[in-house]
């Protein structure tokens, strides 16, 4: 359980450093779940071992976590990072993204606005 | 107000961050006093994990309970939306949290902690609760910044005339009231109440503390499903939910207000931070070295 928790926490964090910022918030999702699981790991092996074990897995979880945290809310915020668009992502001092989106987009983009819209005006 | 910080390389919204200070200024408190309530530092600082995920999971869970009407009643529409950009689509139905579910959720987690590692609720529940308000506070401030949760279109003294948020383009068209900021300075001062009295019932005796276990909780909710229901009328964010003339949050305050008296009647429980006696415990309190 303890070299479990140990590897979720290294992925947590290689997901969510490298693989978001090019491909958005789903793998910043995905990292963050890998290192909520190796926090939940690490403190059932530091239950079971009074302490002795687990310390490791559960920084790394932590790490994890909050670097899953801070791309996945930094993500979703942005809105033009996603896996269909392939790996724009937010590299290279600010988002290209979603001007591009905007001038390839044109009319669909509209669309979309008024799909959302129609569901945003919807009250009960 | 400030949605967000560019840093360059990603936008850092604002309210995760005011958010977790609160959280980490909370959990270095409460392991600082965990001691002195009868729980060990390491449970009061696991079980708040467990507490956060749970939080995490049920305020998401009631956001998009609150949204599934809309989704259920334009499910086309909706599809059209997900098959065009499902990133818009996933926002819609999850991107926000709601305080209940969060409440909730954290109970549970806590709960669920406590069953697995066979530690004793009600000391954890005394211990946290005061810490509930502040760190709440801190997430409403969180609001302020986002934009979310605003109030009722307003122009009296203290109204905020919020800067254009792409976000949210409805809260700048006109004044409102800074429902956000009233709720978090409630918030801290029903956070002071708590841990006054918090801190008197921990420097006295066992025998002598005049509060049971769960009461503060009870106090703390009751507390907060008045002020709750009267906020939600400076309310202006119809988005987030109504059923009737109530808004999700005021029903959900209605439905706690049993669970509120009976902690508060507290019957056939013990003093607040009652500790129970363990071998561990005699041998200490007697001086007993069963290592000898």
């Amino acid at each position: 359980m303890n070299g479990l928790s140990i590897a979720l926490g290294v992925v947590g964090i290689v997901i969510s450093v490298i693989f978001a910022p090019l491909f958005g918030f789903i793998p910043a999702l995905i990292g963050l779940v890998a290192s909520v699981v190796a926090i939940v790991l690490s403190i059932n092996t530091k239950k079971a071992t009074n302490n002795a074990e687990g310390g490791a897995g559960f920084v790394l979880g932590i790490i994890g976590a909050t670097l899953g945290v801070v791309f996945f809310i930094g993500c979703l915020a942005c809105g033009a990072c996603s896996a269909s668009y392939g790996a724009w992502g937010c590299l290279g001092g600010g988002c290209n993204a979603a001007s591009d989106i905007e001038s390839a987009a044109g009319g669909s983009l509209d669309e979309l606005n008024k799909a959302l819209d129609s569901l945003k005006d919807l009250n009960f | 107000m400030l949605p967000y910080i560019d840093l360059g390389f990603v936008k850092l919204s604002l309210y995760g961050p005011i958010f977790l200070v609160g959280a980490v200024i909370a959990i270095i408190i409460v392991r600082l006093l965990a001691k002195k309530a009868g729980v060990e530092r390491s449970d009061a600082l696991f079980a708040v994990i467990y507490g956060m995920i749970g939080l995490v999971i049920g305020a998401k869970l009631l956001y998009f309970f609150t949204k599934l009407p809309s989704i259920i009643a334009k499910f086309d529409i909706y599809i059209d939306l997900f098959k065009m950009d499902y990133v818009k689509a996933l926002d819609f139905a999850f991107g926000g949290m709601v305080f209940y579910g969060g409440l909730i959720g954290f109970a549970l987690g806590v709960i669920r902690y406590c069953k697995h590692f066979k530690v004793p609720v009600w000391g954890l529940v005394d211990l946290y609760t005061p810490f509930l308000p502040f760190v709440h506070g801190f997430g409403r401030i969180g609001c302020f910044f986002a934009g979310c949760c605003y109030g009722i279109e307003y122009n009296g003294p203290l109204s905020v005339h919020f800067p254009y948020n792409e976000v949210v383009p409805q809260l700048s068209e006109v004044s409102r009231f800074p429902v956000q900021l009233v709720e978090a300075g409630l918030n801290f001062i029903c956070f002071a109440v708590l841990i006054t009295l918090m801190r008197k019932e921990l420097n006295r005796a066992e025998g002598d503390r005049k509060l049971k276990q769960g009461q503060l909780c009870g106090i703390y909710l009751v507390y907060y499903i008045v002020v709750r229901t009267l906020l939600e009328f400076l309310r202006g964010d119809a988005l987030r939910g109504k059923i009737g003339f109530l808004s999700t949050s005021q029903i959900i305050s209605v439905l706690l207000i049993i669970p509120a008296v009976l902690l508060l009647r507290a019957k056939n429980r013990e003093r607040v931070f009652f500790v129970p006696a363990t071998e561990n415990h005699i041998t200490k309190t007697q001086g007993i070295d069963k290592n000898k």
